[in-house]
């Protein structure tokens, strides 16, 4: 047991004298189960946002980008504040499992598959409107280098839209294997339980047979430890290549240097305030307290905190470089944000991304669940607004007074939203029935270590 | 012998009962269940089942075989190969375009026998370019809305019935001893008026009535008092160096024809060797803002009676007389004095220009010019663009009264429409006897008239004209008829009993009066123009008793606000309202397409209620405002308009038709319903209506916000005394801390691609040529195949225009005040407050037009994103768009720091949604076949009309010879329609070429050249003649 | 003896862990352990091969960056060189930084994928793969380490004996398969079948068995009380030949004990009893 030491102080992170069988059956429990009213009522509202979305996009599609509220002055509104929010909040998912990882976070264990289901999902949300905001989605293909019709007709590898196509695509499909290897263990205990034949078929399907030999664990843990490694320079230059969307173009208000690290910490800000959302959820639905604790609630809120500050410094740094910079377009593109028709969106993100985070300093604050699940929200509404700011209070006066106009939106791109929010949870309940919510097998290597009855044990044994 | 076996179906046939027999060999014991109505013979017929299913089969293939036939498109192949037509090779033809209102000299460019576009004719010395009604008025021949044929009662009829029951209508009314009316607009053609003449001798009680909708009765009787000639008054403003202007708008419609080119000849300031430059200097006062008002050095808005005394006083300081003037505040008798000085100082090159709707302030100015023995009020010529007289009118409805009216023949007049509520010209319709109204629209008119003789259009048809005493054209068909049409000369031929054709009477007339010997009638029609020196002297009749005028101007006292009637560059006098390019063309001034207004300053606007204001999406709204004049009164929407004098409010005609257009056209509110007595000066009260109307304005913000580098300005005196670096700076940027010009080699961090071989285009937009009127932007609709967005579209900001001219106003009393109230912000606090006020214009603002279109940058931001590389640069310097790779991403149009990117919102061809001209076959008839018709989804810009650069490359390539200097300069359809050269296009790596000229011109800057796109357009900055007086 | 599988079963890590250290001490072949989880050490303990698949993977990462190289050096520089905004297209390394971050990518997916792919091949993981974790448990909190190679059976047994062990399985190869192939095809059926007992009386008879097992689950083995040779025995017809002296009395009992079978396996599926039940009833003598 010496070999499992940690530190007394720490504070468990499996509680309620948990043995490994009943890590198993807790975990096991969602599956076998049956599915409760609340959550039923949850999926038929989802379900139904998700189809009046799809009914948005197939309008959308058939008449043209003319049904959104959008321009010729500004292009682009809720379509790419959409995009962007949604790559955003997909950051913390391969941060708490690749990033956590290599730092050793013993507590990422209880809330990183879902963090992970989180990412995949909000990242599908997000590859959704690059291709419907397209005049054309239906050549969305030739945003791919594949040899075409049209002779030697290539792509443009200068363009920030195409190293977006790259981005996305590695970060969907890396984080998915990522996800899918580590639940490959946990699949097969679900199947070792499972007694309907069907549900033994299916979770064998998907376990690819996984029998737990000693090589294959330490094949699996090399294979997690590098598949970290790529995932967070990854999940760094994700968010950076979305950043350069804006920063490499010449609109005031885009064109900024401090953007890359600027919208990483935004995303994983924005992302852990979903997961917080979405496990405070969970933990009650799928009675996972003893696995999702205070404490963990407790360093997500930290982490929250920490980066809204970093945040907070990029909106003020912008700030001071637009006056510094001494270039009256810069200048007034930032005046115009705080102080312009769009003043009340600003003020919104600040308040909701800047100030609120603050209250976290108060541990009284940061452990209170109700608090928590308010903030968490808070959050995200806040940066919806921050790339809505950065889109429309820049695009809409520009360079030329006699281009400024604004933007409003229409019911269709409203429609859209909605609907990818309806998709996001309708995959996530699916989930959550569906799939181990917890890394069992790897809370179990923990379990020793923090599990609150072995401590007290060592605790007795004065060791 | 062999046994033949014996099989037993069962063992009952074995013990051979009788029943098996039967049973054998019908083996169903009951009938089969066949429906009661299938009768025995079907029954028995030969169709038995196989035959059922073979029919089946044959019929289902027979179907589906018919199914698969593909569409049918029919192309009919010429049967005899007509004359220098080939396809994909354009024909010019040189015609003349008059309709009562505007007057051109043009040229035609027709494709496959449709005629497409209009040019400009550089033979004709007066009237060679055309304004945006001219080059929108091909589009309106191919008008859905055309009366194909003629009508009687509302039925088709023939020709030969019209003219059989017409002549004898016309002897009807002669034995009953009345009227017959012959109404048209001014005839400028000197056949059209010997055919009227003959006609008249024919028909003794038919009178001729010349009527202008839009009146310059007084002008004519004021000319024909001072210099006994019945004629508009001409101008040689290319000899001016002081112009003084009072409500002349002769930059717009202002009798008949714009001055702009000859304006601008003096506007330019050009360095001669000693380094000092000269332009003319424009003082405008005026109520309404005008495009004249706007190109002005100096403007000052004031009241059209105040202008009067104005004109007054002017008389008696250079008349040293003294009539007791009604008191001038003390600061603008200063102004008025200063610029008496200057109008004398440069005497003879100085002229007065009067506006004025009254014979009186006409004469005085008259006066005024003959005692400055002014030499740009020309002696020898006089424009014969109208000659309408009002006060006959009056006749008709006299004879009304007296039951003498026998009928009424009108042709290219609209009265139902353009008489003042005043003058019911509606009721004498419906009564008279017959009425024939000749016209190529289903008009408010036609629609009162018995007969609508269906005219064609001027591209259909023959004409000629004299526009300037000695100063002949020609029209010329440049299609066959596309309808059942007459001519208005040739009935009147056909009814007065000729058998000629209008094509040989002018013929005959020409070769035997106005061509002189030796000169051919062929080349003539191919020029289009002749001009022969029939000189006129006019000599100014010196003795009139001018006090009297003076005095009925003085009498003139305002009650109420004063109401200028105006005329759009637009839809002037609103004959082709239903022609969808001008109805989305922006008004130059207010940038409100779509739609009339009231026009009100400020200071009233508040005090009355009048508000506009800006809705969520940006889009302009306004409440209406209720304007009265005796008991006539219109409900018409308002625009606050700064610079508009306070206690004055404009409208403008044109609008406010309701027959013959399409419901979309029909904008607006009639203005002429206020016009009573022909003055466009009206007296009127102005109430609010709180009710909300939404505005199509394509500039949402009026104002530059300071930005210096966008609009450069300077004035004459500084252009001449302070070095380029001055008033003409390049920004800077620190390279290794040292400042470097941004245009310098060593600023660009990457190699440039080599840009000297070849052709290489750049095009040059003097912003001191510029006068606003828009040509160009409907010439490039025309060329490029623009589509029509409609109203509800550009109030969401989607016009589609590939070039757009940009008004800014001052928001201090000049752009420099605002410049340096911007540069002197200082603190966070102030930049607020200054950057609100920035935000409002002047109440009597400095004005600055800027045409802008796609810059094509060398260093493109919009090629740079584009995922598909479906926008890149060519070898000639354009940025290309290639509309098939588009997928629609717009991260393009949002990277271009110019804003020039349209996209297509929507399919806007063929589509019910958007039923403008593309959307039926006639009006794609006007569609250019060089230029692709844009889907839906793709982005699309100014290309500087690629298809034209290498169709004259090719033709040099056919040629054997290089492209020569000059030949691209009219390539692009901006700068071919430019009458005042304000663009010019070319070749750079031409030296000979005018571009490469003007590239050298100190004045040139790039539109935000700081950002480092390198554009290929550039301005020359705007020089502004304070004169010696400080701005005002 | 190759057709013997020793199962040693424990139901902790550590347990697991000192067991095979002192079963390696002592030894012993240790053909393979599942566990439910990673247990550290284990891997030294059975002096595995350190995996080799991070070399792999940073090789697939080197094929990605040189295939987005040669791609975008193609496609931009060689195919059809562009004028795009003035970005020079003349060389690869003049237009360079705009291709940095799809060359970066693609290395990462490479490198990710191809390595991922390596892992699922070598550990043998793929749909329709068929789970080799002998017992159930392994998943869930039990251990298990097999031994299929070994000389004296007694020996390893007491081996076994000595470490802190859960349970301990010897499993028949023929049963082994038989139950692998009941396994496919029934999956949560119970299953009866009959087995000689692994021990040898001295006169080489043996004991013959009934072996009860539910679904991958539990397993229980209930002597008959018949001792016969295993070469009087035929196991397609589940009888013994009429070679043997009384066969005729033997047959009688299984007849019966058969009957039992369907009866009382009728009864279990009908829920009537239990799996503990079953093994009574039909041996209730």
């Amino acid at each position: 047991m010496g070999s499992h030491y940690e530190a007394p102080i720490r504070a468990p992170l499996v509680t309620g004298n948990k043995s490994y069988h009943q890590i198993t059956v807790d975990v096991a429990r969602p599956i076998e189960g049956s599915a409760n009213k609340q959550w039923w009522i949850v999926f038929i509202i989802s379900l139904g946002l998700f189809m009046w979305g799809i009914g948005c996009i197939i309008y959308t599609i058939s008449t043209g980008i003319g049904t959104w509220g959008v321009n010729k002055t500004v292009n682009w509104a809720w379509d790419i504040t959409n995009f962007v929010w949604w790559v955003g909040i997909g950051h913390a998912g391969t941060l708490i499992s690749a990033v956590l990882l290599l730092f050793r976070q013993k507590w990422r264990m209880g809330i990183n598959r879902s963090a992970e289901a989180m990412t995949i999902f909000s990242v599908i949300q997000a590859g959704l409107f690059p291709v419907i905001h397209m005049g054309r989605p239906w050549l969305a293909y030739w945003i791919v280098p594949i040899p075409n019709t049209f002779g030697s007709l290539w792509v443009n590898f200068n363009s920030p839209l195409l190293w977006d196509v790259f981005a996305i695509s590695t970060y969907l499909t890396v984080s998915l294997v990522f996800w899918w290897t580590g639940l490959l263990p946990d699949f097969a205990m679900i199947r070792d339980r499972a007694v309907k034949p069907f549900q033994k078929k299916i979770y064998s399907l998907i376990s690819f047979g996984w029998s737990g030999r000693a090589k294959d664990w330490q094949r699996f843990e090399e294979v997690s430890l590098v598949l970290a490694g790529l995932a967070t320079p990854l999940v760094l230059s994700v968010h950076t290549i979305v950043s350069f969307d804006f920063a490499t173009s010449v609109i005031p208000g885009w064109h900024t240097t401090i953007f890359p690290p600027y919208f990483v910490a935004g995303a994983i800000f924005s992302g852990f305030a979903m997961v917080q959302t979405l496990l405070l959820v969970m933990r009650k639905v799928c009675n996972l307290e003893d696995y999702i604790t205070l404490q963990h609630i407790e360093l997500m809120n930290i982490v929250i905190m920490i980066t809204g500050s970093i945040v907070g410094c990029a909106y003020i740094t912008e700030l001071f470089i637009a006056w510094y910079s001494g270039v009256e377009y810069e200048q007034y593109a930032f005046l115009n944000r705080a102080t312009g028709p769009y003043w009340w969106a600003y003020w919104a993100m600040m308040t909701c991304n800047v100030f609120s985070p603050q209250l976290m300093w108060f541990k009284k604050l940061r452990t209170s669940i109700t608090f928590s699940f308010i903030i968490s929200i808070v959050v995200n509404i806040g940066m919806w607004f921050e790339r809505f700011v950065i889109i429309v209070t820049s695009l809409h006066r520009d360079y030329l007074p006699s281009s400024w106009t604004q933007f409003s939106p229409e019911f269709v791109e409203i429609g859209i939203f909605l609907g990818t929010i309806g998709f996001f949870f309708v995959l996530f309940l699916l989930y959550s029935r569906t799939f181990p919510v917890i890394a069992q097998a790897e809370v179990k290597t923990i379990l020793k270590s923090s599990g609150d009855n072995y401590k007290k044990l060592r605790d007795n044994n004065g060791k | 012998m062999s046994r033949e076996k014996k099989y037993w179906k069962s063992e009952v046939e074995l013990s051979n009962s009788v029943d098996i027999n039967d049973l054998k060999h019908n083996e169903f014991q009951e009938k089969l269940p066949i429906d009661l109505e299938m009768s025995d013979e079907l029954v028995q017929s030969s169709t038995n089942r196989r035959d059922f299913l073979k029919y089946l089969g044959f019929s289902t293939s027979a179907a589906i075989l018919a199914s698969c036939e593909g569409p049918v498109h029919r192309s009919v192949p010429y049967v005899i190969q007509p004359e220098r037509i080939r396809p994909g090779i354009a024909n010019y033809y040189a015609t003349t375009m008059f309709d009562g209102y505007d007057a051109a000299n043009i040229l035609v460019k027709t494709r496959e026998g449709r005629p497409i576009k209009i040019e400009s004719n550089k033979l004709s010395k007066y009237h060679g370019f055309g304004n945006a009604r001219v080059h929108s008025s091909v589009l309106s021949m191919y008008d859905s809305g055309r009366v194909q044929g003629p009508i009687f009662n509302g039925e088709d009829i023939s020709w030969q019935n019209l003219d059989d029951q017409l002549i004898s209508h016309l002897k009807k009314s002669d034995d009953a001893g009345k009227n017959v009316y012959l109404l048209t607009n001014t005839i400028a053609s000197p056949t059209s008026k010997k055919i009227i003449e003959s006609f008249t001798k024919k028909f003794k009680n038919v009178k001729h009535i010349e009527y202008d909708a839009v009146s310059e009765t007084a002008v004519l009787d004021a000319h024909e008092i001072m210099y006994g000639v019945r004629a508009l008054p001409f101008y040689n403003l290319d000899k001016a160096n002081f112009i003084l202007s009072l409500e002349a708008d002769f930059l717009g419609d202002w009798m008949g024809s714009s001055y702009d080119k000859d304006y601008v000849k003096n506007r330019v300031p050009k360095k001669n060797n000693n380094g000092k430059a000269k332009m003319s200097r424009h003082i405008q006062i005026e109520s309404n803002m005008s495009i004249t008002g706007s190109n002005a050095d100096v403007r000052i808005p004031l009241k059209p009676t105040r202008q009067k005394h104005v004109l007054a006083y002017i008389y008696n300081k250079l008349e040293s007389k003294s009539f007791s003037v009604p008191e001038l505040e003390d600061s603008l008798k200063q102004k008025l004095d200063r610029l008496i000085d200057e109008l004398v100082s440069s005497g003879k090159s100085s002229v007065v220009l009067c506006g004025h709707d009254d014979i009186d302030s006409q004469i005085i100015s008259f006066r005024i010019n003959e005692i400055l023995k002014s030499e740009v009020k020309s002696r020898t010529k006089v424009s014969l663009l109208r000659k309408g007289d009002d006060k006959k009118l009056n006749n008709i409805f006299k004879d009304y009264e007296n039951g003498v009216l026998g009928g009424v023949i009108m042709s290219g007049v609209n009265p139902v429409y353009s008489l003042p509520d005043t003058m019911d010209f509606k009721s004498l319709l419906s009564k008279v006897d017959f009425s024939v109204n000749f016209s190529m629209k289903m008009d408010e008119t036609s629609a009162e008239s018995k007969y609508v003789a269906a005219c064609p259009h001027y591209l259909e048809s023959w004409g000629d004209f004299e526009f300037i005493n000695g100063e002949y054209s020609l029209c010329q068909p440049t299609i066959k008829p596309l309808f059942d049409t007459r001519q208005f000369e040739e009935c009147l031929m056909k009814w007065s009993g000729s058998e000629n054709s209008y094509y040989d009477e002018i013929r005959t007339n020409w070769e035997s009066n106005i061509l002189k010997n030796g000169i051919i009638w062929n080349k003539v029609l191919h020029d289009g123009v002749y001009s022969k020196d029939n000189k006129i002297q006019l000599k100014p009749n010196d003795n009139l008793n001018f006090t009297l005028h003076i005095e009925s101007l003085l009498s003139d006292k305002s009650d109420g606000f004063e109401l200028i009637i105006y005329s759009k560059p637009g839809m002037g006098d609103g004959q082709q309202a239903n022609n969808p390019w001008l109805q989305e063309f922006p008004d130059p001034i207010s940038r409100v397409s779509w739609d009339n207004y009231l026009t009100v300053s400020k200071f009233d606007a508040d005090n009355i209620g009048l508000k506009n204001y800006n809705e969520s999406n940006g889009a302009l709204n306004s409440n209406y405002a209720s304007v009265s004049c005796d008991e006539i009164e219109l409900k018409i929407p308002v625009i606050i308009q700064p610079g508009q004098a306070k206690g004055t409010v404009g409208i403008s005609f044109g609008y406010g038709r309701t027959q013959g257009l399409k419901p979309e056209m029909k904008t607006g509110q009639n203005a002429f319903r206020l016009y009573n007595n022909f003055s466009k000066l009206q007296f009127v009260n102005i109430k609010p209506v709180y009710e909300i109307h939404e505005f199509a304005c394509v500039q949402l913000h009026n104002t530059l916000m300071g930005r210096g580098d966008i609009i450069k300005e300077t004035t004459l005196e500084t252009f001449n005394t302070k070095p380029k670096n001055y008033w003409n700076a390049i920004p800077v940027v620190s390279k290794n801390h040292i400042e470097t010009a941004v245009n310098k080699k060593e600023v660009n961090i990457w190699e440039e691609f080599d840009r000297s071989i070849g052709h290489h285009f750049k095009l040059s937009i003097d912003l001191n040529a510029c006068t606003g009127c828009g040509a160009c932007v409907i010439a490039c609709h025309a060329e490029n195949n623009v589509p029509v967005v409609g109203k509800r579209e550009i109030r969401k900001s989607r016009d589609m225009h590939w070039l757009r001219i940009d008004r800014y106003y001052s928001s201090d009393v000049s752009f420099e005040k605002d410049k340096e109230k911007k540069e002197n912000i200082d603190g966070l606090v102030e930049s607020l407050n200054v950057f609100g006020e920035l935000e409002d214009p002047n109440e009597n603002p400095q004005v600055v037009f800027q045409p802008v279109m796609c810059q094509h940058c060398n260093n493109a931001p919009c090629e740079t994103v584009c995922p598909v590389a479906a926008t890149s640069h060519g070898r000639q310097g354009q940025n290309h768009m290639a509309y098939n790779r588009c997928v629609g991403t717009r991260y393009c149009a949002n990277n271009c720091p110019y804003k020039v990117r349209r996209f297509n919102w929507f399919l806007y061809s063929n589509n019910e949604e958007f039923d403008f001209h593309m959307n039926d076959d006639l009006g794609k008839m006007v569609l250019n076949p060089d230029v692709v018709v844009r889907s839906r989804g793709v982005m699309e810009k100014c290309s500087f009309c690629i298809q034209s650069t290498q169709a004259i490359i090719l033709k040099a390539k056919n040629e054997g010879r290089e492209a020569n200097a000059n030949e691209f300069n009219d390539a692009v359809a901006c700068s071919a329609a430019c009458s005042t050269g304000a663009l010019k296009f070319g070749d750079i790596n031409n030296e000979e070429s005018e571009v490469f000229e003007r590239s050298k011109d100190d004045r040139v800057y790039h539109l935000l050249e700081y950002v480092g796109t390198k554009p290929n357009v550039f301005y020359h900055t705007k020089v502004r003649n304070n004169g010696k007086m400080k701005k005002t | 003896m190759a057709n013997k599988h020793v199962h040693a079963i424990y139901d902790d890590d550590d347990k697991l862990l000192s067991a095979v250290k002192i079963l390696k001490s002592k030894g012993v072949n240790i053909n393979d352990v599942f566990t439910p989880f990673p247990v550290h050490g284990l891997d030294h303990a059975l002096d595995l091969k350190p995996t080799r698949i991070a070399i792999a993977a940073f090789i697939y990462g080197f094929i990605g960056f040189t295939f987005a190289i040669l791609m975008i050096n193609y496609i931009m520089i060689v195919d059809w060189p562009q004028n795009i905004g003035g970005k020079p297209s003349f060389t690869l390394i003049e237009n360079l930084p705009a291709f940095v971050p799809v060359i970066f990518e693609l290395t990462v997916f490479f490198a990710a994928h191809l390595m991922v792919i390596t892992f699922y091949v070598r550990s043998s993981l793929w749909p329709f793969k068929k789970a080799e974790n002998p017992i159930p448990e392994t998943t869930d909190d039990k251990f298990l380490i097999q031994i299929t190679s070994f000389k004296d059976q007694k020996k390893l047994m007491s081996m076994i004996k000595q470490t802190d062990y859960h349970n301990i399985d010897i499993i028949e190869h023929q049963s082994l398969v038989a139950e692998s192939n009941k396994l496919v095809n029934e999956s949560s059926q119970v299953s009866i079948g009959f087995v000689f007992h692994s021990r040898k009386y001295s006169n080489g008879s043996s004991n013959l068995r009934i072996q009860f097992t539910k679904g991958r689950g539990s397993q229980y083995a209930k002597n008959t009380g018949i001792r016969i040779f295993r070469k009087y025995w035929s196991s397609s017809k589940n009888k013994v030949s009429n070679k043997h002296p009384e066969h005729e009395i033997i047959n009688k009992k299984l007849e019966g004990i058969k009957s039992k079978i369907v009866t009382g396996k009728e009864k279990f599926q009908n829920g009537v009893i239990s799996f503990k039940q079953l093994h009574n009833y039909v041996l209730d003598n």
